[in-house]
């Protein structure tokens, strides 16, 4: 089923594609046939050169993150963001070159900033900094960002009151991954309570089980993930995502290449199918990281 | 003749715990076969529904002009209230007790099951804005609480079946009919007592399939919960069941003491309300059939028992706040929170409170008063909520037999010992 409907949609990226290029453009067409035909000497140049090198490399974080980017059993690159870069391959009619070396968020930025890596899909967040080193295509996902609450410390925070109040009492603490984009949204949204970053998720985990903190910080996916995999979490733990706090996903374009962007940009909006929270929950039971409820 | 036997037959017993017996394996065993015979048994149990509010309405007007007009009633009102409230600390205090020895509460935490972990999941992801409270509707005021008692019009009230409103009403007209002139008294009395009995007859006469609403009922709520959350919380529901069949034992030997007669008379004598309550989760319905157990088998006081049958099986709900004990014991002992007798003392009060405030209600709603013990502790009740309303069907039909046994209880110690004629 998915190969039939990526063929069906393959064909009709490429009827939309034509249209819209050869009659505004008039230069892509080339970019859809580079494999049987010479590169047009009209195409934009930074596509051009991807296209005379005849592979597109995309960065992302060297560790696994199911459903967003893993290997399956035989060795295959899946995952939703895998199928979003095959997608980009596709539209431009190169393959793809996956680059996992990047032991970090920021460090698969700066290969895309430094071009090592055409673009980044890698389960990217957008912040401040890293959008002053890459260019950021529209959002493909859009997350919230959630608290991992403590139970107990929510009914003593005051559950009848605002939370933005709740979470200024004093004594208590709200821990996030250290140096991560979420460090810097807790500042801004929680700028009266006590912030305790650390370097480990396992450790915010246990600290929050414990009620060493009253909650963790991060997207509504993860906290999700985290509930999902600790056994009897939802018991101590509940998950409040916030409505109005966004964490969008989304792809990193290097800074020379804005044809690129362009391109990119045209495909998320015209023929990418945006995913629900749902869809990735649905993807992420069935992924490789089975859950240790279920054995 | 034929018909009799036919009856008889019916109502055994022995036919109506192979309904039970059978009804769950049914539920297990073929859920998609269980859930079209849940339709049927809401065909029964809209039939008794049918009673529901005459029977209320009729039984307190009585038993409150009773109350007024006769001597034996109103000297034993000081009886009455003491008698009753030792019986709700009774529960409480038993329901803690059994509760702290059998742990329900590991049961329900001891199956890693996949099911009961899906359950709470989706229990434990909620969304809001950062100016929004955790919780968003507002908790109760006590001005509102009342004004929620008051039947502002009573055809409403009886259209939208607010129980505790139209016995509001009941006792306002029963108190009322002691200053009308005797003629209207009398007649007023009559037509009570008729509308009475018209229901009473139309309960006994849907009472007959009773075996087989037991049956579809059941098989239809093992069904809806699940033959997996079934299995993966049984030791949590025997354990609750456990708890009540201790306590069931304890006010058996009261009634057993008072009444002078032997441990199987009194429940023959009360087995027809024990498994209607069972049966349909209603402890209105039974109210005729407790009255009959009581005061024509039993012999305790007709005008005290048709005074505290209705009240007690409508307000008195024993059996809720024996579960409400059990569900707080699981509570503190999930959050790790010690037992003190201040928190012991505190819990007494607020379990017996929110039992009777669950006057009325049945299944969810019955269970979210639990959140009246947990609020003053700082509990968090959102983990545990959608756990016990996972399996409450199946402990309902007990926790209903609960309250109108232990009614019988309290008014066989609030009746004075009748004389036993030697059979």
């Amino acid at each position: 089923m998915d190969k039939a409907q990526d063929l069906n949609f393959f064909s009709k990226t490429l009827k939309f594609f034509c249209v819209q290029f050869i009659l505004i453009f008039g230069l892509a067409q080339h970019c859809l046939f580079a494999s049987d035909s010479k590169i047009n000497p009209l195409t934009i140049p930074d596509i051009r050169l991807i296209l005379e090198r005849g592979v597109l490399r995309v960065a992302m974080h060297a560790i696994d993150n199911p459903p967003f980017y893993m290997k399956n059993d035989k060795g295959e690159m899946e995952g939703i963001d895998v199928d979003l870069a095959y997608g980009i391959g596709k539209l431009l009619g190169v393959p793809i070159k996956f680059i996992r070396t990047a032991p970090s968020y920021d460090a698969v930025v700066e290969q895309v900033a430094k071009g090592e890596a055409d673009i980044a899909i890698s389960k990217l967040s957008i912040t401040g900094s890293r959008s002053q080193l890459v260019f950021y295509s529209k959002p493909y996902f859009n997350m919230r960002k959630a608290l991992l609450m403590n139970r107990v410390w929510g009914e003593k925070l005051g559950k009848r009151k605002p939370l933005e109040e709740a979470l200024a009492t004093p004594g208590a603490i709200i821990g996030m991954i250290d140096n991560s984009s979420y460090e810097a949204f807790a500042v801004r949204l929680f700028p009266q309570t006590k912030l305790e970053p650390n370097d480990s998720w396992a450790v915010l985990m246990s600290q929050v089980i414990k009620g060493e903190v009253a909650a963790i910080f991060r997207d509504e996916f993860e906290v999700w993930r985290s509930l999902f995999n600790q056994k009897d979490g939802s018991i101590f733990l509940m998950s409040v995502v916030l409505t109005n706090e966004m964490d969008p996903l989304a792809i990193a374009v290097n800074p020379k290449a804005p044809g690129l962007l362009a391109a990119i940009n045209l495909y998320l909006g015209n023929f990418y199918h945006t995913l629900t929270m749902n869809d990735l929950i649905a993807r992420a039971k069935n992924s490789l990281n089975k859950p240790k409820v279920n054995k | 003749m034929n018909t009799t036997v036919a009856v008889k037959v019916l109502q055994h017993p022995v036919l109506i715990l192979a309904a039970i017996v059978g009804g769950t394996v049914v539920g297990i065993l073929c859920p998609n076969l269980s859930l079209t015979l849940k339709d049927y048994g809401s065909v029964f149990l809209a039939l008794l529904e049918l009673c529901f509010i005459p029977i209320i309405l009729s039984a307190v007007a009585i038993s409150v002009h009773n109350l007024v007009a006769s001597k034996v009633a109103r000297k034993a009102m000081g009886r009455i209230t003491i008698v009753s409230l030792a019986f709700m600390v009774l529960s409480v205090l038993l329901g803690l007790l059994f509760s702290y020895l059998l742990h329900p509460g590991q049961g329900l935490l001891a199956s890693s099951s996949a099911k009961i972990h899906e359950i709470s999941l989706a229990a434990s992801v909620i969304e809001r804005s950062l100016n929004q409270p955790l919780e968003l509707t507002s908790s109760q005021t006590f001005v509102g609480f009342l004004l929620e008692l008051i039947p502002r019009n009573i055809f409403t009230s009886l259209g939208n079946s607010k129980v505790f409103q139209v016995v509001i009403f009941a006792i306002i007209v029963g108190v009322t009919m002691g200053f009308l002139s005797p003629e209207q008294e009398k007649g007023t009395q009559k037509f009570f007592e008729t509308l009475f009995e018209i229901f009473r007859k139309i309960i006994f006469a849907v009472g007959v399939f009773l075996p087989i609403g037991i049956f579809c009922l059941i098989a239809g709520d093992v069904g809806k919960v699940g033959p997996d959350t079934v299995l993966e919380m049984g030791s949590f529901i025997a354990k609750v069941y456990g708890v009540y069949i201790m306590c069931f034992i304890l006010f058996l030997i009261v009634i057993k003491v008072r009444s002078g007669q032997s441990y199987s008379y009194v429940i023959e004598s009360l087995k027809d309300a024990l498994f209607l309550s069972f049966g349909t989760r209603s402890s209105i319905v039974s109210i005729p059939s407790t009255i009959a157990g009581m005061a024509d088998k039993l012999k305790f006081n007709l005008d005290l028992v048709d005074l505290m049958v209705p009240l007690g099986n409508i307000v008195g709900r024993f059996g809720n706040m024996i579960y409400f004990s059990a569900a707080t014991i699981f509570t503190f002992e999930l959050y790790h929170m010690p037992l003190t007798v201040v928190t012991i003392l505190t819990i007494l009060p607020l379990t017996m409170l929110a039992g009777i405030g669950t006057a009325g209600t049945s299944g969810i709603l019955t269970l979210t008063m639990l959140a009246l013990v947990l609020d003053i502790f700082q509990l968090p009740i959102g983990a545990i909520l959608p756990l016990l309303i996972a399996v409450d069907s199946l402990i309902e039909p007990m926790r209903t037999l609960m309250n109108v046994f232990v009614n019988c209880a309290s008014i066989s110690v609030i009746c004075p010992k009748p004389e036993v004629g030697k059979l």
